[in-house]
C-alpha cells in the first residue's frame, strides 16, 4: 500500500504527555496529512513542542501536524453549512482540504429556511469540482444542493439539534434517504473525512 | 345523556358523544376489524346522525361491505377511505397538499380527503418541483395563502422544510413510507428536526391526523 492519505487522533481528554506521544506516532505513520482533532489551545501547543509548524483552526479544534502545502490552481472544493451552529465542522473540513492544498470556497449559513440565500450562491456551486455540505438538524440542505449541480456532493451531517435529533442520526438518515442520486454521506460530524475523500478524488 | 354516550356492539363501544366534545364524528380505524364489524360501527354512528363518517385504512374487501350497506357513501380506493353519509358542511379557508413524488400520493389523497370530509377547502398540488429547487420559491407562492399546509414525503429530501421557508401557515408534515431504507423513519425525523419554525409532524403514513390537524389549523385561523 502506498503512503497514507490521512492520520488523525482525537484530542479529547488526553493529558499533555499523552498529546506529545500520540502525535509523535502519528507522525512515524508518514502519512499524507496527519491532524489531532478537537484540541483546545493547551493541548495544540503541546503538539507544537513536538511539531513547531504545526498549525490550528481554533474553531474546529483541527491542529494539522504536516506542512503546508502549495494550494493547487483549479476548480475549488466548495464546502456550505446550512447554519452558523454547523461551523465547526465545516471549519474542520476547510482546514483540512487546506493541509491537502486544495483550492477551498466556503459559503455559510445557506440553510433551506431561506432557500433564496442558496439560490444566490448558484455561481459558486457552478465553479465548484466537489461540494461538501454541512447541516444538522434535518439535514436538508445536503440534498437539495445535489439537486442543484451534477458534481459530487458529500453530505456530513452534524450533531446540531433538539433532542431528537439523536446527535445528528436524523441528518444522517435523511442524507441516507435523500432521494438524490449521487449524493453520498460521512459520519456524523466528520468534517476532516468530508475533505479526505475530496482529496482522493481530486489528487 | 351527554358526556355518556355510547353504544355497546359488544366488540366495541362506539363514542357516539364525540361530536359534541369534538364537532366530529368518531372515525373508524378498519385496520385489524373484519368487514362486518366495520359496517356495524359505521351503522352505529350513521344512525346516531352522524354524517361524513370516516373509515380509515380500509381493505378491498371492508370497502366493498361498506359500499353494499351505504350506497351512498363516497369510497377512495387508492386512499382506502370510505366517507359515509356523506353531507355538505360549510366550507372555509383552505388546506393545500403538497407533494412530489407519485409513491407519496395515496396517503396525501387520505389527508386530502379528510381535510375536505371536515370542511376545509382542498388543494391537491402532488408535483412539486423539488428536483429543481430554483422552482420552488415559484411554485410554492403558487399556493396562494392557504391555512395549512400538508407535505407528504417518504424521503429525508426535505421537502417540508422547504416548503416551510416559503410560506406564512402552519406546514403539517407527513411521513409516508414509501420506498427506500428506513421506511419513513427518516422522513419522520427530518421533519422532526426541521430547521424551518412551524413545521408539525404527524406520525408515519397517517393521512387522516394530518387532515385533521390541518383542517383544525385552518378552521383557527379562519375564526
Amino acid at each position: 500500500m502506498s503512503r497514507p492519505v490521512a492520520v488523525s487522533a482525537e484530542a479529547g481528554d488526553l493529558s499533555l504527555a499523552d498529546i506529545r506521544e500520540r502525535v509523535t506516532a502519528l507522525l512515524a505513520r508518514d502519512a499524507e496529512a496527519a491532524f489531532l482533532r478537537r484540541a483546545d489551545l493547551a493541548r495544540y501547543e503541546a503538539a507544537r513542542e513536538i511539531v513547531p509548524g504545526a498549525s490550528y483552526n481554533a474553531r474546529s479544534g483541527l491542529v494539522t501536524l504536516t506542512g503546508p502545502r502549495p494550494v493547487r490552481g483549479g476548480p475549488p472544493v466548495a464546502v456550505l453549512s446550512a447554519g452558523t451552529a454547523d461551523g465547526p465542522v465545516a471549519e474542520e473540513a476547510v482546514a483540512a482540504l487546506a493541509a491537502f492544498g486544495l483550492p477551498v470556497e466556503r459559503v455559510a449559513d445557506v440553510g433551506v429556511a431561506g432557500l433564496h440565500r442558496l439560490l444566490a450562491a448558484r455561481p459558486v456551486l457552478d465553479r465548484a469540482r466537489v461540494l461538501l455540505v454541512v447541516a444538522g438538524m434535518d439535514g436538508a440542505l445536503p440534498s437539495v444542493v445535489a439537486r442543484m449541480t451534477d458534481r459530487p456532493v458529500v453530505a456530513v451531517p452534524t450533531s446540531v439539534g433538539y433532542g431528537a435529533s439523536f446527535g445528528g442520526l436524523a441528518a444522517l438518515a435523511a442524507a441516507l434517504t435523500a432521494g438524490a442520486p449521487g449524493l453520498v454521506t460521512t459520519g456524523i460530524d466528520d468534517g476532516l473525512g468530508a475533505a479526505a475523500l475530496a482529496w482522493r478524488m481530486l489528487r | 345523556m351527554t358526556g355518556t354516550a355510547f353504544e355497546d356492539l359488544g366488540f366495541a363501544r362506539v363514542d357516539l358523544d364525540r361530536v359534541r366534545r369534538r364537532g366530529h364524528p368518531e372515525a373508524i380505524f378498519c385496520q385489524g376489524k373484519t368487514p362486518r364489524e366495520v359496517v356495524s360501527i359505521a351503522a352505529s354512528l350513521v344512525g346516531a346522525g352522524g354524517v361524513n363518517v370516516l373509515a380509515t385504512r380500509a381493505s378491498r374487501a371492508t370497502l366493498d361491505a361498506l359500499r353494499a350497506a351505504f350506497p351512498d357513501a363516497r369510497i377512495c380506493e387508492r386512499a382506502r377511505l370510505a366517507v359515509l353519509s356523506p353531507a355538505t358542511v360549510p366550507r372555509t379557508g383552505r388546506v393545500a397538499v403538497v407533494a412530489w413524488r407519485p409513491e407519496d400520493e395515496p396517503v396525501a389523497e387520505e389527508a386530502a380527503l379528510v381535510a375536505d370530509a371536515m370542511g376545509s377547502h382542498v388543494e391537491r398540488r402532488f408535483a412539486a418541483p423539488l428536483d429543481d429547487p430554483a422552482r420552488m420559491p415559484g411554485w410554492t407562492a403558487g399556493l396562494g395563502d392557504p391555512g395549512a399546509v400538508i407535505v407528504a414525503d417518504g424521503t429525508g429530501g426535505a421537502l417540508a422544510s422547504v416548503v416551510a421557508g416559503l410560506v406564512r401557515c402552519v406546514v403539517v408534515a407527513l411521513p409516508t413510507s414509501a420506498g427506500g431504507a428506513m421506511p419513513g423513519s427518516a422522513a419522520l425525523l427530518s421533519a422532526l428536526n426541521s430547521c424551518s419554525p412551524g413545521v408539525v409532524v404527524v406520525n408515519i403514513d397517517n393521512g387522516y391526523g394530518a387532515g385533521y390537524a390541518a383542517h383544525l389549523v385552518n378552521m383557527g385561523t379562519a375564526r
